[in-house]
């Protein structure tokens, strides 16, 4: 049975796979023509030929176009797609938060992002309950004012796997904190939406409890799809994005040309388990790791991208004599994949011996590590010195039985890989142990709304309050 | 060497008991270590998962280490009841007889909560005066009403999903426990009742046994209904025992955490082996120990901590063999045991397993292990005659009862059955599965005893629990009476009862000439009771030795009688509830 | 080592053996085909002219009328004093992903507690015994919190995609 739809609008890009790892971004291969992500693309980026591949127009689906339908193949289109959702995501931004068509990412080196406007959870769901204000807005924490710019990035979060059951009031502990090897302070955390994301929620009233019960429907976020000829501006979709952040300091051996850099506050919440004091800190960070999980046609139950940059678990191409990976210290005795001992308080600077000591249990296959040296490739001749080309796609998960009733018995449709895992986000439950291990899909299908009611693969849902807010 | 420390309070034991002692003190600002004798909190549950996979028996214990009995933290093991007699043991435990001790229990992080059900039942009022009321078992040194605060405070702290207005049966009552004045509502609402339950319910109608008023009530459980303490909701893995694959059931390491969160040290792969007394003061004046890092290699390293105060949370079979084992000429009989009742009074809760196939299909092996019970037999005039019983409603067919799916799947294959038949076949059977366990209140006797065995030892020199074990007839009357009235029940349903007690089993005992298998709960309890009698008990009603002042113990071993409710949520509430005393007195 | 013929005769014969269709056993794109690793358990473990005569007998049999296979297999494989026991902890396998050690022992019956080996971990999640019962294996559920409040979806739902 056929269960992808198939395009014959996008010509194919298929660049020799030979060269891996460093060569190819020593001397990538040639860009080929700008066929843009989507017909769209070419419209709505005025780009130079030299940006090959690379274009600002978000993906609705992945394309199916290449054949055999395999399932490497499959998995190549989603992992192409992954890229292409990187990049968009990545673009330049101009100050409205949209894609700037006269700025190729990484032209500058370094840029704001696109994704950086969109909405954090605190700010849909607020402990009030009451309607979030709209689009564009962002309320900084009473610790944060007054030490920097009003439209600086906010970075709360300490730990992922947990915050995904976390609401404000709650505690942000469950697996352990991640500790960077050249600071020795906890990694940090955002979550951001989409517009469709947070329209869905705001439209159904899905933003406090009452709403929630009040909504009998099954949550069904919007799905992007691919434009076609006949509807050349479709949806993008729901799309959820989670960073992880270090800081970054070149005078503790972090070379800040490697990442993405953001000056943020990094705030800690007050908090009596560990007893911890709320706190503000204007830092600069540099992200480490980035999953798009994105809802689309083919993919009911989200088609879900990680990426991280190339130091997290050893020092990656390119790098400078000196250079240390983030997370992993061979001369550590501290065990592998283990979290720090607790307390777990976040404003707590790590001893060395004690930093995390990080390895990826499943390794990035032949074909991913191929195709990530293509598009690393692709950014590095846009600017030598982009930041860009320091990031690498670990997989893309993705249902290969998309049509399994969300319902059923087999709901979370045979995800393709089983496992999947970014170091800087689900450090402590790499493995390949069913209904255990971390599985995007596997995991995202417990997720449920204030009420129990399955809330469509995402966890933001149980940070509603009640109206007027919750008291015991 | 006595070790010189700063620790306010030295706890024996990382688990339930132990992990809220811990937790509590520490948010008193106490300074708190911990001894456990097995490995610490796995960073995930990926290890003891493929473990469970990979085994061929999944029983309560199949996920966690040790597997043999002779280890450095070995505890007895389902599989082991099989061939309890022989000698050299081929178990950890040394059962004597006559009936083997039929539960197990955890000696890792978190202890027994790993592998238990979750059921979080307080004891009815009548439980704790059944002397009085009944003439049988042993009265507590308190009441229902004196509890009932910290059952409240129990269930906010670990998270129970139930409704109140379900629970009132049996003179149950329930308010705020900070103002008796104001209702009472447990942290979640109550844990959806599966379609089984239901169908049942329906089925058995109105019915009447023994005076009571048959009914199926939904259970409380220390599982998540909806997200509660930054954990999932329950999806339904039907594996609370032997492990929850996503922690939407509450387990002890939750409370282990939160306690180090606080400052709580924990030594972990410590085992504490005895206590020592100071013979002037009668105060313990250490934990003897010893640490190991190859379970099945020796000692690495040996020593004694000090601390004003102590808590033994060791587990009732760990406990009175660490006293027991703390001997010497000034105390004969082992330290807090002038009484010489530590040890003795060891109970469970014998489980009758009556199991049908029923009219219609009611589709078992689908969500919690256990949603709902007839409670109804668990206090009546009977209990002048025989012991009481709570029923529990399996939700996993015949697993226990019969080890399927896998019994009858190899049945029918080896009678030659394949294809749409094997298949159509199967279903027809496993869609009506049904079974009862009925938990039969155990009375103590003071002959059902464990002490360290003068034989055998673990992989560190340390005794072995040797254990004798009986049931009394009281107690063999009321697993009948579950017999008689499951059976009641299936003819009320129109299911068809197919309980077959085989008489070959290592478990069979008899009552009117009938067999009788022996099943335990997991609950092990009685081992070091409380009571105003210091002649009788243990502990003192705060459960403090009557012995040695600074001595406390928590855990189902601090029980006088035992009830019908699932022990957890008690020693949840009695642990607080000591734990509370403690601070404002001896600790203030 | 399994060529791609052994695995479609297998599967195809695993279909007959078993009573599920041959896109359940081994769905399109399975990133973890249970399929295979039960094919390379049975010629690990029985003699490889064994394997290679039942794979034949049967694929002689898919050459038959799709009404007629069933009473083939029966014949030909479940009949035959070889074949049979062999054919027979191919189906305990499937539904239970246990391959059992001692299997040919007409006077020693396999039972629930006889001596075997769980497949792996990723078989156990994909028993047939729990697809028969409408349910799912113990351990690892895919449906959201109080499903187990309703009836079950169908037995033959067009989910079981195992």
């Amino acid at each position: 049975m056929m269960r992808f739809s198939r395009q014959t609008v996008r010509a194919i890009m298929l660049v020799s796979l030979a060269c891996v790892g460093t060569q190819c971004s020593q001397a990538p291969p040639p860009p080929p023509a700008n066929t843009g992500a989507t017909p769209a693309a070419g419209a709505a980026t005025a780009s130079p030929a030299a940006q090959g591949p690379l274009g600002s127009t978000l993906p609705g689906d992945a394309d199916f176009s290449d054949n055999p339908q395999t399932l490497q193949a499959l998995q190549h289109d989603f992992d192409v797609f992954s890229w292409q959702s990187f990049v968009a995501l990545n673009w330049t931004a101009l100050a409205d938060g949209s894609a700037d068509p006269q700025k190729v990412i990484g032209a500058d080196g370094d840029n704001r992002t696109v994704w950086d406007s969109y909405k954090e959870p605190y700010e849909v769901f607020l402990p009030d309950g009451s309607q979030p204000p709209p689009w564009g807005q962002q309320e900084l924490p009473a610790q944060c004012r007054n030490i920097g710019p009003a439209d600086g990035k906010l970075i709360q979060m300490t730990q992922k796997v947990s915050d995904d059951v976390l609401d404000v009031a709650g505690q942000p502990f469950g697996t352990g904190p991640l500790v960077d090897q050249q600071n020795g302070r906890y990694v940090r955390y955002e979550i951001r939406i989409n517009r469709d994301t947070y329209d869905y929620i705001v439209q159904n009233t899905l933003f406090n409890k009452e709403g929630q019960q009040a909504f009998t429907k099954l949550v069904q976020f919007p799905s992007g799809s691919s434009a076609t000829a006949q509807n050349p501006k479709p949806p993008v979709g729901a799309l959820v994005i989670k960073a992880a952040w270090k800081v970054v300091d070149p005078a503790q051996g972090d070379v800040p040309g490697r990442f993405h850099k953001v000056q943020a506050y990094v705030y800690t919440r007050a908090s009596d388990n560990p007893p911890t004091q709320p706190s503000c800190e204007l830092k600069t960070m540099g992200l480490v790791g980035f999953h798009i999980a994105h809802k689309t046609a083919s993919a009911p139950q989200w088609v879900w991208s990680t990426f991280e940059q190339v130091d997290n678990v050893r020092v990656g191409h390119d790098a400078p004599p000196g250079t240390k990976a983030n997370f992993h210290d061979p001369s550590s005795k501290y065990p592998a994949n283990t979290p720090p001992p607790r307390p777990w308080n976040p404003n707590v600077v790590l001893p060395p011996d004690k930093r995390s000591q990080v390895t990826r249990v499943i390794p990035i296959d032949d074909a991913t590590n191929a195709l990530n040296a293509q598009w690393q490739g692709w950014l590095r001749a846009v600017n030598k010195d982009s930041v860009w080309q320091y990031y690498e796609l670990v997989s893309t998960q993705w249902p290969t039985q998309p049509k399994n009733s969300p319902t059923g018995p087999k709901a979370a449709g045979e995800p393709a890989p089983v496992f999947l895992a970014n170091a800087t986000l689900e450090t402590y439950i790499q493995g390949k142990t069913p209904n255990v291990s971390s599985s995007c899909i596997m995991c995202h299908n417990n997720a449920t709304t204030t009420n129990s009611k399955f809330s469509d693969f995402t966890y933001l849902l149980e940070r509603a309050h009640k109206k007027g807010g919750d008291n015991r | 060497m006595t070790e010189q420390t700063n620790y306010d309070v030295i706890i024996v034991g990382a688990g339930i008991a132990g992990g809220l002692a811990a937790y509590k003190l520490a948010q008193a600002g106490k300074r708190v270590l911990v001894l456990d004798g097995g490995p610490g909190i796995p960073p995930n549950r990926g290890e003891y998962m493929e473990k469970f996979y990979l085994e061929m028996a999944k029983t309560p214990e199949s996920p966690y280490p040790p597997d043999t009995g002779d280890e450095a933290n070995s505890r007895p093991r389902i599989m082991d009841l099989i061939s309890w007699k022989t000698r050299p043991p081929t178990g950890y435990l040394i059962q004597e007889g006559p009936l083997p001790f039929s539960s197990t229990y955890e000696r890792v992080a978190g202890g027994t909560t790993w592998h238990w059900l979750g059921t979080s039942l307080r004891l009815l009022p009548n439980d704790f005066h059944i002397q009085t009321a009944y003439g049988h078992g042993v009265d507590w040194p308190y009441g229902y009403d004196d509890l009932q605060p910290w059952y409240g405070r129990a269930e906010w702290e670990i998270g129970v999903a139930a409704e109140v207005s379900h629970q009132e049966y049996h003179g149950l009552t329930f308010w705020d426990p900070d103002d008796p004045a104001k209702p009472y509502s447990y942290p979640m609402p109550e844990i959806l009742q599966t379609y089984q339950d239901q169908v049942v319910a329906r089925l058995i109608g109105d019915l009447t046994l023994e005076g009571q008023q048959v009914s199926v009530s939904p259970t409380p459980q220390a599982r998540n209904s909806i997200p509660f303490d930054d954990r999932r909701v329950c999806a339904g893995n039907t594996n609370c025992i032997p492990i929850c694959p996503i922690q939407a059931k509450y387990d002890a390491t939750i409370h282990v955490g939160k306690a180090q969160n606080l400052g709580v040290e924990v030594w972990y792969k410590t085992v504490a082996y005895s206590l020592g007394v100071d013979n002037e003061t009668g105060l313990v004046s250490g934990v003897n120990y010893k640490q190991y890092e190859d379970p099945k290699g020796g000692v690495t390293n040996t020593g004694t901590v000090s601390a004003p105060f102590y808590i033994m949370a060791a587990h009732a079979i760990e406990t009175p063999k660490i006293l027991l084992n703390s001997r010497s000429n000034e105390l004969p009989n082992g330290v807090a045991n002038l009484s010489d009742q530590v040890g003795r009074n060891l109970m469970d809760h014998p489980t009758q397993l009556s199991w049908a196939l029923m009219p219609e299909p009611v589709y078992p092996y689908r969500g919690p292990l256990a949603t709902s019970g007839v409670e109804s037999l668990r206090d009546g005039d009977f209990r002048k005659e025989h012991a009481p019983f709570r029923m529990e409603m399996g939700n996993e067919g015949w697993n226990w009862a019969t080890n399927d799916p896998w019994g009858s799947v190899n049945q029918f294959i080896g009678e030659g059955q394949f294809g749409p038949a094997l298949k159509n076949n199967l279903n027809a059977l496993l869609v009506k599965q049904f079974r009862f366990g009925s938990l039969v209140e155990q009375m103590p006797l003071s002959t059902n005893r464990i002490v360290p065995s003068t034989q055998y030892a673990d992989a560190l020199g340390i005794p072995r629990p040797e254990i004798t074990y009986d049931l009394d007839p009281y107690t063999r009357a009321g697993y009948a009476a579950a017999r008689q009235n499951a059976n009641a029940i299936f003819a009320k349903m129109g299911a068809t009862d197919l309980t077959k007690p085989d008489p070959t089993s290592s478990r069979v005992f008899y009552y009117n000439d009938q067999p009788y298998i022996l099943n335990g709960a997991g609950h092990t309890m009685g081992t070091y009771r409380m009571g105003g009698d210091r002649k009788r008990f243990v502990l003192d009603a705060d459960q403090r030795s009557h012995d040695h002042p600074n001595l406390f113990m928590v855990g189902s071993g601090v029980f006088p009688s035992v009830g019908t409710s699932n022990p957890t949520l008690t020693i949840a509430a009695t642990t607080l509830k000591t734990v509370d005393n403690m601070i404002k007195t001896v600790l203030k | 080592m399994s060529s791609n013929q052994d695995l479609t005769d297998f599967v195809g014969l695993s279909a007959i053996l078993t009573g599920f269709g041959a896109d359940d056993l081994n769905p399109q794109f399975s990133p973890a085909p249970v399929a295979v690793e039960y094919l390379q358990t049975l010629q690990s473990k029985v003699d490889a002219a064994l394997v290679s005569r039942m794979l034949s007998t049967y694929q002689t049999i898919s050459g038959l009328p799709p009404a007629e296979q069933p009473a083939a297999v029966q014949s030909q494989i479940l009949a035959d004093p070889q074949l049979g026991p062999v054919a027979r902890n191919v189906i305990r396998m499937w539904y239970l992903s246990i391959w059992y050690t001692d299997y040919s022992d007409p006077n020693n019956p396999v039972t629930g507690f006889s001596d075997g080996t769980v497949v792996s971990s990723n078989a156990y999640t994909k028993g047939l015994a729990w697809d028969a019962a409408q349910a799912h294996p113990m351990g690892y559920s895919e449906m959201h919190y109080g499903y187990w409040a309703t009836e079950p979806p169908p037995l033959d739902s067009p989910d079981d995609n195992s």
